[in-house]
């Protein structure tokens, strides 16, 4: 069976959002757009499809060889579908997770959220460097259990396209759609930077899993903080891309000890500085009190 | 989408461009240049609110500036219509006649050149 390519045919809708959104910022509709940074999200959405032109096919050969050996031979049905969407939306959430809870993973997707707005351009601000990184290993139980990679991947793009719409200051509440999906409104926490946001909301479509493993935040009155705890100052693309990587590459050439090596590399981001979500969401609790 | 990759590519690009244009024609290109100590420490005070500069330097542009306190300073540049912030060892700067040289030697903050506004 063959899946069409959802993530190109939703590149004109894409824009045709941004559009209209742009339109509705103008109209005063409390929405916030920066020409500058909206380049760079753009760009870095242009260099991840070009990227992906000569990286995905470390993804699509693991996929391949795991589905070799995969376990069980799943006919091509409504119910594998279904099972596949939910097994694609699980590894989502924890391999968004450990992207944000392990700096090897950090490295690559504090792109995403390095941007001082909110808005749908953002979503486009994707990283270079996931695939070379590892980041398909989340996925490789699929195919190993039997769900083909063209299905796997199929979902992984319907997750992609469904992420594009949250990343919006233009919608409030969902009503009881809060409940089992990931919302502008849940999204907009896991962007804050707030303490009480950090590490929340890591769902792609739903939100359940946020709900099931603890790491659900709803969404509190005041203005977002958007973007990352220490901004950067930059709207190059190839620092963006990079910044993190040759920070940790730099870390890691300091580090006197094995475990200070390791924990360069695989502790949470903010390890080596200290200030990790932990040691903040810590000190704002001791504030609070 | 033409299944020539360079074609599309330059399409895309074209794309890019056509919405950072209208972005921009929309009055979305903005920068919010410091427009004086007390504006720098408002939005010093939003990132490092334990931070209490006794002596502070803004350049010329108001694209960035520089508070300092005891040992330590802490840095701001204008980011288009946002601002970053670090802190940082005094000796991050290097000061001259009518500049200042700041390297926090940071990958996502780059090193400056801040000329002092007279």
């Amino acid at each position: 069976m063959s899946y069409p390519d959802v993530v190109a045919l939703a590149i004109p809708g894409f824009v045709l959002a941004i559009l209209l959104e742009m339109a509705a910022w103008r109209r005063g509709a409390g929405l916030r757009y920066e020409a500058r940074d909206s380049a760079t999200s753009l760009l870095m959405g242009l260099g991840f499809v070009v990227q992906s032109l000569f990286t995905s096919t470390i993804a699509v050969g693991a996929y391949s060889f795991a589905y070799a050996h995969r376990l069980f031979d799943l006919p091509t049905a409504w119910w594998t579908l279904l099972l596949c969407f939910l097994a694609e939306d699980h590894s989502y959430y924890w391999f968004h997770r450990v992207s944000h809870e392990r700096r090897w993973f950090w490295a690559s997707h504090v792109v995403h959220h390095s941007s001082q707005t909110y808005n749908l351009s953002t979503a486009l601000r994707q990283a270079w460097t996931g695939n070379v990184s590892g980041g398909f290993l989340f996925w490789l139980p699929l195919p190993l259990l039997g769900f083909p990679p063209a299905m796997v991947i199929f979902f992984s793009g319907v997750s992609l396209v469904y992420q594009f719409w949250i990343h919006t200051e233009g919608i409030r509440s969902l009503g009881p759609l809060e409940w089992v999906f990931n919302t502008p409104a849940h999204h907009r926490v896991h962007h804050g930077t707030k303490p009480a946001d950090l590490d929340r909301n890591y769902a792609g479509i739903l939100i359940v899993w946020d709900r099931l493993y603890g790491t659900f935040q709803p969404e509190l009155a005041g203005p977002h903080r958007y973007g990352l705890v220490h901004q950067i100052a930059t709207f190059n693309p190839l620092r963006v891309a990079t910044h993190e990587w040759i920070a940790m590459g730099k870390d890691l050439l300091a580090a006197r000890t094995p475990a200070a090596a390791w924990g360069a590399v695989f502790g949470p981001p903010g390890w080596t500085s200290g200030e990790t979500t932990a040691t903040i969401k810590a000190r704002a609790r001791a504030a609070a009190l | 989408m033409t299944g020539n990759p360079l074609i599309d590519l330059l399409i895309s690009v074209l794309g890019v461009a056509l919405l950072v244009a209208v972005c921009a024609a929309l009055g979305g290109w903005r920068t919010a240049a410091l427009t004086g100590e007390s504006d720098a420490a408002a939005r010093l005070k939003d990132e490092l609110p334990d931070f209490h500069p006794t002596r502070w330097v803004i350049a010329a542009d108001g694209l960035s500036a520089v508070a300092m306190a005891g040992e330590d300073v802490a840095v701001l540049r204008v980011l288009g219509d946002g601002t970053a912030v670090r802190r940082a060892r005094r000796d991050v700067v290097t000061e001259s006649a009518a500049h200042l040289r700041v390297d926090v030697g940071d990958p996502s903050f780059p090193a400056f050149d801040l000329r002092v506004a007279r």
